[in-house]
């Protein structure tokens, strides 16, 4: 197996005396959708904090593109789109300024490099449609006005818009309704399609055996499971993930 | 934010009114109008450096004490140069001194909460005690005396029109401020840390130094207000401005600066810092005693910030 876009050797990870993850090896290659599915304190939540650079890890190598990630500046520099769990959005801020934070487009003015605002506002509005998603419309508006659903949808376009080698997703379908479900899965096989590695993290089963190239269950941290989801149903997946309990 | 302004604005006109009725005229004649105007200078760049810290989810309670500390180091500085240097680069050199001082503290509280991890109310409790002290230390607990006239003559009472030189300077330095917040990816930056603190470091904002940078400047426009306290009185004040921190925070929560932080707007806090000004004038100009000015202010705070719905606790259960 090639080292692929994202590859993970040996790693590790405590908390204290208690063992989170333990000797993970993991790939994940151009293209390739990789769902991590575990039971509540399987350590998805710890693996995906690592990949994202959000965490530093006891044992072990993480790369991507061979580069090794260490942190965010790392993550962000090697171009890892990620959907947070709790999204990461600044609420008092509008949905272009969300779309761009940290990474702000600038223009120039004089001698002086400015916020170049109204080029956000167009590419963020660009960017949006391009996904399909027609519940943004108005880039301008707060975060803190948007819905539930409208806030999960901008987390998923700002992470596919960042991401230039990996996208990371943590349930990034937890607050949508079905007609938001279908775009996000959309988007996630469009990045697929655009050479992007992705690696889901999902409770939505069904979604995940008809989306996924790979399936990796992880129990008590340590990878269970590592195969294509062909011929698996959610009753064998659960079952991978609980084991006998 | 506008209906804010215009609130605000209407409010102020009411009170000018009433002490211009109350004081005969003596309210708006133009020695006290220069007098506040003067008052402004050193208010507004409280005010503003207040609303900055807010708007990151910060406060700072330690302006007066910075303030206080700035003047005591500049002035001492200029005290000893004054006779070595030439009269305009020792004053410069005090002001710059002063402002490096207000930094300094700044600095420190910036290092407490960004790199420590400690409350910013907490860290800047301890930097009022510790500012003050220095400031009473170093002077033995005496006003500086011997500081030369032109540093009043050629800074302090300098006008332009009807706008006394120290008022253009803190206004200059505050539209300075307002497009760093609006045309830089900093003030964008300062927001998110204050919108979320966690989100912003996700996406690769660096909040240590952003938080580190924010309390610099901030503290660094207390100490050119320390230097225009110098000006105005050619002394110190080291008794005084112990209420200057509740006046900013007060102007700042007015002018529509969230206390959580994410929002600030720059207009309303020099409004608010106006309102607090023109109360403070005010009470003095119809012969109240000062002991009521604090409550005045804080009775302004409160009232104020009633009145918003969006700086109110929400109450669950």
């Amino acid at each position: 197996m090639t080292d692929g876009i994202l590859s993970l050797t040996g790693v590790g990870k405590h908390f204290g005396a208690v063992t989170a993850l333990g000797d993970i090896n993991l790939r994940v290659g151009a293209g390739e959708i990789v769902a991590l599915i575990g039971d509540n304190g399987a350590g998805k939540s710890t693996l995906m904090n690592i990949i994202c650079g959000a965490d530093a890890v006891d044992e072990g190598v993480v790369r991507v593109n061979g580069e090794p990630l260490r942190n965010l500046t790392d993550a962000n520099r090697l171009g890892v789109g990620v959907v947070y769990q709790d999204l990461a959005l600044a609420p008092h801020m509008t949905v272009a300024e969300n779309m761009y934070l940290g990474t702000e487009l600038t223009r120039r003015l004089g001698p002086f490099r400015v916020l170049d605002r109204r080029g956000m506002s167009r590419d963020a509005k660009a960017a949006i449609t391009e996904l399909g998603i027609s519940t943004l419309h108005n880039v301008s508006m707060p975060v803190d006005r948007l819905s539930g659903g409208q806030r999960q949808v901008l987390g998923v376009a700002r992470a596919i818009k960042r991401a230039k080698s990996l996208i990371l997703l943590d349930e990034p379908t937890a607050a949508l309704g079905p007609k938001q479900v279908g775009i996000v899965l959309q988007a996630i096989e469009a990045a697929s399609n655009n050479g992007l590695g992705v690696v889901l993290v999902s409770h939505d089963i069904p979604s995940v055996l008809k989306l996924a190239h790979r399936v990796v269950i992880l129990r008590h941290g340590t990878i269970f499971l590592d195969r294509k989801p062909d011929g698996m149903s959610v009753s064998d997946v659960m079952t991978a993930m609980v084991g006998d309990e | 934010m506008k209906l804010r302004v215009v609130q605000l604005l209407i409010v102020e006109g009411v009170l000018i009114s009433a002490f211009f009725v109350a004081s005969s005229g003596m309210f708006l004649n133009t020695a006290n109008v220069r007098g506040m105007l003067i008052l402004a200078s050193q208010i507004l760049l409280l005010a503003v450096g207040q609303a900055m810290l807010m708007s990151a989810g910060y406060i700072d309670i330690s302006q007066g004490a910075a303030l206080i500390l700035s003047a005591v180091i500049g002035g001492n500085v200029i005290l000893a140069i004054q006779d070595v240097l030439p009269m305009p680069l020792a004053l410069l050199l005090g002001a710059l001194i002063a402002i490096v001082t207000g930094g300094l503290v700044g600095l420190v509280n910036g290092i407490m909460v960004g790199v420590v991890g400690i409350n910013a109310l907490v860290t800047t409790l301890g930097m009022l005690g510790i500012a003050t002290g220095v400031a009473k230390v170093v002077t033995g607990g005496v006003n500086l005396i011997g500081l030369p006239g032109a540093l009043n003559t050629s800074f302090g009472v300098v006008r332009f029109g009807p706008f006394p030189l120290p008022f253009l300077v803190s206004l200059a330095v505050i539209l300075v401020i307002w497009m760093l917040f609006h045309f830089t990816s900093w003030g964008t930056h300062v927001l998110a840390m204050g919108s979320s603190s966690s989100a912003a470091h996700r996406v690769g904002i660096r909040t240590t130094r952003n938080t580190i940078g924010v309390f610099v400047l901030s503290s660094a426009l207390a100490g050119l207000a320390g230097f225009i306290d110098l000006a105005r009185y050619s002394t110190t004040n080291i008794s005084g401005h112990t209420n200057d921190s509740l006046a900013a925070i007060a102007a700042a929560l007015i002018g529509g600066t969230l206390l959580t932080g994410g929002r600030i707007n720059f207009l309303g806090a020099i409004i608010g810092a106006l309102l607090a000004i023109i109360l403070l004038s005010g009470l003095v100009i119809i012969n109240i005693s000062p002991f009521y000015q604090t409550i005045a202010i804080g009775a302004m705070l409160l009232i104020a910030v009633s009145l918003d719905p969006s700086n109110r606790l929400r109450r669950r259960g």
